[in-house]
C-alpha cells in the first residue's frame, strides 16, 4: 500500500479541480485500456466461433486450419468469410468478431457487385447506388478469390482491353473492344456473364464499403486498424523511451548536482557537444546503417532526450544538496547513496511528474515525424506518421488525414492539458514545495 | 566606292575562308594533343588512302521514315520538373539526375542510330559507314552538315576528343573512364570527316557500340583541366541535339527551358525532318506530382505522364476530359523489359536448396500486386529476358502463385511442421523466414500484400525497406537474402554474363573455400558451369541462329535454377495531353518509351487558342454548346503490343 503524503495528496486533489486536465487524464486512461484489449477489439480473428457444437476461442487459441470449421484449406481461414459462409449456408453456426474485424497489417481487397443497364442501344454497367463504372475493370470473381475473365469498361461501357480466361485462370484470349464492339470473333463461352461482374476499388479505397468504417489506405489496410495499432505502438514506446529516458537523466542530473565539483564539470561539457548533434541527421544517418524498428527508433530517442531531465535534476540536485536535512543526514552517517535516493530524489519528485507529460507528448511527435519522413519504422508495421504521410500524398482520400490528424490533434493537447495540469498542481502558488 | 566594295570582297573572302577553314585547325586542346601522343595505339591517325578499298560502304537508307510530314514547326510545350538539377554539366558527381535524359539523353544523337520501328540501322551523324572482315573495327563518313548547337561544326576531333574526355580523370566519373578504356581499342582518324574505331575483342553486334559514340564539342572544353566539375557544373554541353539551354535559361529552383537552334542540321535529314517541332519545351519547377497533376488539369501544362494508376484513373472524371479537350492514350512499345522481381541469394543458407527457391516461387503472389496495387495494368513477367524478340524463349512462363505446390516444394526441403504462428519450419526448429530486402519507392507499398500472401503459404517475409543508396550497397556486397530489384534493358540481345556467369558470382579463397564475389552484378550467386559455359559461348558467337539457340537454353537454365522470381512488366506507357498537341497516325514509335525523346508530336496552334478562348469562359463546361464538346476518349496504340 502506498501512502501518499500529506502534500502528495493536496497536489492531487489540485490537480482534481483542474477539469480540464482531469478529464483528459479519464480520457487518455480509457483509450489505454483499448489498447490493453487490443485483439478483442481490433483484429482478424474472430473472438468466438461456434461450429458444430463445438466452441473455439481464435484470439486464444491462435491459429486454426480451415479444415476444422469445414473448410477446404489448411490455412486460417477468413473469419469475415466464414461468417457470410455460416450465414449463407443457413446452419446454426455462428461466428463472434471483433468491433473492428481487420487486423492492422491485413490487406484487404474491397470487390463490389457490377449491375448492368441498357440505356438506348448501349449497355452501361453500373455499381453501387447506380453510379456509373468510369475507368476500371469489371470481373468473375472466381469463389476462392481470384479473378476470372476481365473486360476494361471507359465511362460505362466496354471500351479497350479484355481478356478470356479459362477455369485455371489462365488467359486464351486478349483483345480489346472499340465502339462497343469486339475486334476479333468471340469464341462460344465468352460472352459476358449478366451475374457475378465485380470491379475492384482501389487502394485507398472510401470509407463505408465492405466494412471499413474508414476506408482503407494506399496498401489496402484498414485506416480504423491501422489508427488502433499506431496508438498501441506509441503507447509501447512511450513506456519504454519514460522509463529509459528518465533512468539516465535522473541518475546523471542528481550525481552532477551532488557530486558537482570535476564529475559536473566534464559532464557539463559532453552534454555540451552531444546537444549539439543534429538529432535528425543522425537518424537519418543510422537509418542507413540499420534496419530500424521500434527498440532502435526509442534509443536513438532516448539517446537525445535524458539531457533536459538530467539539467532539471542537476539543478534540483544542486538546490537540495546545500539543505541542511542533507548536512544532517551525512552526519548522521548516511551513504552518497541513500542520501541520493531517500533524500534527493523523492524532494525533486515534482519535477519528475511535471515532465512526463510533455516527454510522453515529445516522443509521440519525434515518431510520428520520423514516419512521416520514411525513416521510421518498417512498412507493415501500422503507424500515425505513415498515416500522416499517405494522407499528405493523397490528399484526395480524406479519410486518411482526417481522422489521423484529429487522434494526433486530440491526443497531443489531452496529454499537454494533463502536464499542464500537473505542473499547476505542484509548482502552483498555494502549494507548500 | 572602290574601299567599299574591297571591304565586301574581304568579308565574303573571311567568310568563306571561315568556312573552308579545316575543323581541325579551328581549335585543339594541347591537353588534349599531349595525351594522343601519349597514347599513340588508342589514337592514331592515318590519311585518307589508307582506308581499306574493299569495305563495303552501307548507307541504308530505304528504311521508311517515320515522323509525320504534316507536323508543324513553333510554340512552347509547358512541362514541369520536380526540382531543377543539381548540375548541368553531362557527367560528373550528381550528373546522373532525372533531367540529364531531357538535357543529353533524348537531346543529342551519336553516329549511328537504330530505327525506332524497325530496329535496323540508320544514318544519323554518319552518314556511310562498313564493318572490317574481321569485325573488329567500324569504318564512318560522317555527314559534314551536322553542326553543334552552339554552332560549331562537328568533325573527326570531337570523335577523337570524346576518347581524351572520358578517360580523364578530370571528369570524376570512373564509370566513363573505365568503359571508355576497355571497351574500345582505338580509334582512328583519316581525314575531318571518316574515322575508324576499333573494338578490343569480337561481339556480336559491333555496330550497337561502334555506333553509339557520340562527339564532344573540344571548341567548348578550352578551359577543360582538373577544376571541370567546378567549371562547367551549371553549363549545358552543346550536343547534336534541337535544343539548347542559354545560361539564363537555367533558373535554379524555378525552370529550366530548352529553346530549339534557328537552323537545326537536322531538318534536312531524311530520318530527322519534322520531329522535335516544338519551339521551346518550359520546365516549371512543381515539386509534387499531385499539384502538378492539378496544374495539368488547369490546362497549364500540355501533358502529363500518368504510370501511376490514381492519376490514370482520376481523370475520366475531370471536365476538360468529359468536354474532350484533355484525351488520354495508353501505348503499347515493344522494349526489353527490365526484369523487376525478386533476386535470391542463393548463396545464403536456406535459399541455397533449389526446393526452397521453387517453393518461394509459389509463395509470392505477384499476380495479386498487378491485380490490385496496379490495377491489372501491368503484365506478369514470365522470365528474366522479356522484350528481345527473337531470343526471348516464348516457353518460358512465370511459375504462379500456388499454396499447394509452395507447400509440397517446402516440404521435399524439410519444411513439414506448421508452428503455432502459421510459418512452417524443420525438425530442428529452423524457421522458414526470409529477410527481403527493398527500396523506400513507392513499390514499398505492396510489400504488405506479398508477405500476407506467402504467410499462407507458411512462408514468413520479414521487410526490410532501406533507401535506395544503402539497400544498393547492401546488394552490391552480397548481403542480402532475397532483394527486389530491376537491370536497365538494354540492347538488342540480352547480356547474361554479368548476371549470371559462375565469374561474377564466387571466389575461391586460398585454403578452398567459396565465398561470394563482392561488388559484381551477379547478385543471385548463379554458378552453374553449364550456363556459364552458355554464355561463354553466347558472347563468342556471331551466328544469328546459334545464338538464339544457346539463349534459349540459358534461359530454360536460368529458369529451373528458380533463383528470379519475376515480378511484372509494364507493356505500355500512358499518357494524357491537351488536345491541341497532335501526334502521327500511329502515335508514337516501337520503341519508345519517352515521346518527347523521339519528338514526333506538334502543337496545333488554332486548337489551343479555340480550347483556351472555351476555358476562360466562367462556368466553361456548363456553357459548351455541342459543337465545341468532342467524345471523351481513351485511345489505346496496341499494334506493337506483345506480351
Amino acid at each position: 500500500m502506498i501512502v501518499l503524503s500529506p502534500i502528495t495528496q493536496r497536489r492531487l486533489a489540485k490537480f482534481r479541480t483542474i477539469k480540464r486536465a482531469w478529464y483528459s487524464l479519464i480520457i487518455i486512461g480509457i483509450l489505454c485500456l483499448f489498447a490493453l484489449l487490443g485483439p478483442l477489439l481490433v483484429g482478424s480473428r474472430a473472438i468466438l466461433v461456434k461450429y458444430q457444437n463445438h466452441y473455439r476461442f481464435p484470439i486464444i487459441e491462435g491459429r486454426i486450419s480451415g479444415r476444422e470449421f469445414g473448410l477446404n484449406q489448411d490455412t486460417e481461414p477468413n473469419y469475415r468469410r466464414l461468417k457470410t459462409h455460416f450465414h449463407e449456408r443457413a446452419t446454426d453456426d455462428w461466428v463472434v468478431l471483433p468491433l473492428v474485424p481487420f487486423s492492422p497489417t491485413e490487406v484487404s481487397e474491397v470487390y463490389l457487385p457490377v449491375k448492368s443497364k441498357t440505356e438506348g442501344e448501349n449497355i452501361i454497367y453500373t455499381y453501387r447506388d447506380n453510379s456509373t463504372v468510369l475507368d476500371n475493370r469489371i470481373f468473375v470473381l472466381n469463389s476462392d478469390g481470384t479473378r476470372g475473365s476481365t473486360w476494361s469498361v471507359q465511362n460505362g461501357k466496354l471500351d479497350g482491353e479484355f481478356r478470356i480466361r479459362n477455369q485455371e485462370g489462365e488467359t486464351i484470349l486478349l483483345s480489346k473492344y472499340v465502339n462497343q464492339l469486339p475486334i476479333k470473333n468471340l469464341p462460344d463461352h465468352s460472352e459476358i456473364p449478366p451475374n457475378n461482374l465485380y470491379t475492384f476499388i482501389p487502394y485507398p479505397s472510401t470509407p463505408g464499403l465492405d466494412g471499413h468504417i474508414l476506408g482503407t489506405d494506399e496498401s489496402g489496410h484498414d485506416v480504423l486498424a491501422r489508427l488502433f495499432g499506431g496508438f498501441q505502438i506509441l503507447l509501447i514506446a512511450s513506456i519504454i523511451y519514460m522509463f529509459a529516458s528518465y533512468a539516465i537523466g535522473l541518475i546523471l542530473g542528481a550525481a552532477m548536482g551532488y557530486w558537482a565539483g570535476w564529475f559536473d564539470l566534464v559532464m557539463q561539457r559532453f552534454i555540451e557537444i552531444w546537444s549539439n548533434i543534429p538529432f535528425l541527421y543522425v537518424i537519418v544517418f543510422l537509418a542507413t546503417l540499420f534496419e530500424p524498428n521500434l527498440f532502435i527508433l526509442v534509443l536513438i530517442l532516448v539517446a537525445f532526450s535524458w539531457i533536459g531531465i538530467a539539467h532539471q535534476m542537476r539543478a534540483a540536485a544542486y538546490r537540495e544538496a546545500a539543505r541542511d536535512y542533507v548536512s544532517a543526514a551525512r552526519a548522521l552517517g548516511a551513504s552518497d547513496w541513500r542520501i541520493l535516493t531517500r533524500h534527493i530524489l523523492p524532494n525533486s519528485m515534482s519535477i519528475i511528474i511535471t515532465m512526463a507529460p510533455f516527454s510522453i507528448a515529445a516522443v509521440v511527435a519525434s515518431l510520428s515525424s520520423l514516419d512521416y519522413l520514411g525513416f521510421g519504422l518498417p512498412p507493415t508495421t501500422p503507424s500515425w506518421g505513415d498515416l500522416l504521410r499517405q494522407g499528405k500524398e493523397n490528399w484526395n482520400a480524406w479519410w486518411i488525414i482526417t481522422p489521423t490528424v484529429t487522434c494526433m490533434v486530440s491526443l497531443l493537447i489531452m496529454v499537454n492539458f494533463v502536464g499542464e495540469g500537473l505542473r499547476e498542481a505542484f509548482h502552483g502558488k498555494d502549494s507548500n514545495s | 566606292m572602290k574601299k567599299f566594295i574591297l571591304i565586301i570582297l574581304a568579308c565574303l573572302l573571311f567568310s568563306l575562308m571561315r568556312a573552308e577553314t579545316p575543323s581541325s585547325e579551328i581549335y585543339q586542346d594541347p591537353n588534349a594533343l599531349s595525351y594522343y601522343k601519349t597514347k599513340s595505339d588508342f589514337f592514331k591517325f592515318s590519311s585518307p588512302e589508307k582506308i581499306p578499298k574493299n569495305l563495303k560502304w552501307v548507307t541504308h537508307t530505304q528504311e521508311p521514315t517515320f515522323a509525320d510530314p504534316e507536323a508543324k514547326r513553333g510554340g512552347t510545350l509547358n512541362y514541369f520538373i520536380d526540382g531543377t538539377p543539381p548540375v548541368l554539366r553531362r557527367v560528373g558527381p550528381n550528373s546522373n539526375n532525372s533531367f540529364r535524359g531531357f538535357a543529353y539523353d533524348s537531346n543529342d544523337f551519336s553516329l549511328i542510330a537504330l530505327h525506332p520501328n524497325s530496329l535496323q540501322p540508320i544514318p544519323c551523324l554518319a552518314e556511310s559507314w562498313a564493318i572490317s572482315e574481321d569485325g573488329l573495327t567500324t569504318y564512318f563518313k560522317l555527314n559534314p552538315r551536322v553542326k553543334f548547337t552552339d554552332g560549331q561544326p562537328v568533325s573527326a576531333d570531337d570523335y577523337l576528343y570524346t576518347f581524351f574526355f572520358y578517360q580523364s580523370p578530370w571528369i570524376n566519373a570512373p564509370w566513363y573512364n573505365d568503359f571508355y578504356t576497355k571497351e574500345f581499342a582505338g580509334i582512328t582518324k583519316y581525314d575531318d570527316f571518316t574515322i575508324a574505331i576499333h573494338l578490343p575483342a569480337k561481339k556480336p553486334d559491333p555496330l550497337y557500340i561502334l555506333g553509339s559514340i557520340h562527339p564532344t564539342p573540344r571548341q567548348f572544353y578550352k578551359n577543360f583541366g582538373p577544376d571541370y566539375c567546378k567549371l562547367y557544373g551549371d553549363r549545358f554541353e552543346p550536343t547534336t541535339g534541337a535544343y539548347t539551354i542559354a545560361d539564363e535559361d537555367f533558373v535554379r529552383g524555378q525552370r529550366i527551358t530548352l529553346r530549339r537552334i534557328p537552323h537545326w542540321w537536322g531538318d534536312d535529314e531524311r530520318y530527322t525532318a519534322h520531329r522535335y517541332n516544338v519551339d521551346a519545351i518550359e520546365f516549371k519547377v512543381i515539386r509534387e506530382m499531385d499539384k502538378a497533376h492539378q496544374i495539368f488539369l488547369q490546362g497549364e501544362c500540355d501533358l502529363f505522364f500518368m504510370g501511376t494508376p490514381k492519376f490514370w484513373y482520376g481523370v475520366n472524371s475531370t471536365e476538360p476530359y468529359q468536354a474532350g479537350f484533355i484525351k488520354k492514350v495508353r501505348f503499347f512499345n515493344d522494349v526489353p523489359r527490365p526484369p523487376f522481381g525478386l533476386y535470391i541469394n542463393t548463396l545464403k543458407p536456406i535459399l541455397s536448396d533449389l526446393k526452397v527457391r521453387i517453393g518461394l516461387q509459389h509463395a509470392t503472389d505477384f499476380q495479386r500486386v498487378i491485380d490490385t496495387f496496379y490495377r491489372g495494368d501491368y503484365e506478369r513477367l514470365n522470365q528474366f529476358c522479356q522484350g528481345y524478340g527473337e531470343f526471348t524463349n516464348p516457353n518460358i512462363k512465370a511459375r504462379k502463385f500456388n499454396p499447394t505446390l509452395a507447400k509440397a516444394a517446402f516440404a521435399q526441403a524439410g519444411f513439414t511442421e506448421l508452428g503455432s504462428d502459421g510459418i512452417l519450419r524443420k525438425a530442428d526448429g529452423t524457421r522458414l523466414s526470409i529477410r527481403l530486402t527493398m527500396d523506400d519507392s513507392e513499390r514499398r507499398k505492396f510489400l504488405p500484400t506479398l508477405i500476407e500472401s506467402a504467410k499462407q503459404c507458411g512462408l514468413e517475409y520479414r521487410p526490410e525497406v532501406l533507401e535506395h543508396t544503402t539497400m544498393y550497397r547492401k546488394v552490391m556486397e552480397k548481403n542480402h537474402e532475397i532483394c527486389f530489384w530491376a537491370w536497365g534493358a538494354t540492347g538488342l540481345q540480352p547480356e547474361l554474363w554479368q548476371s549470371h556467369h559462375g565469374d561474377n558470382a564466387v571466389d575461391k579463397t586460398v585454403d578452398g573455400l567459396i565465398v561470394p564475389k563482392r561488388q559484381t552484378n551477379n547478385i543471385t550467386g548463379t554458378h552453374i558451369p553449364e550456363l556459364s559455359e552458355l554464355i561463354d559461348r553466347f558472347r563468342a558467337s556471331t551466328d544469328k541462329s546459334e545464338m538464339i539457340q544457346l539463349s534459349f537454353k540459358a534461359q530454360q537454365l536460368i529458369h529451373d535454377e528458380a533463383s528470379f522470381i519475376p515480378a511484372f512488366c509494364v507493356p505500355s506507357y500512358r499518357l494524357a495531353y491537351w488536345n491541341w498537341l497532335k501526334w502521327p497516325i500511329h502515335f508514337d514509335a516501337r520503341t519508345s518509351d519517352d515521346p518527347l525523346s523521339t519528338g514526333l508530336f506538334w502543337i496545333e496552334p488554332k486548337e489551343k487558342s479555340r480550347i483556351q478562348t472555351i476555358l476562360k469562359r466562367p462556368q466553361w463546361f456548363q456553357s459548351l454548346t455541342p459543337a465545341e464538346k468532342l467524345p471523351p476518349t481513351t485511345q489505346i496504340y496496341d499494334q506493337w503490343r506483345t506480351e
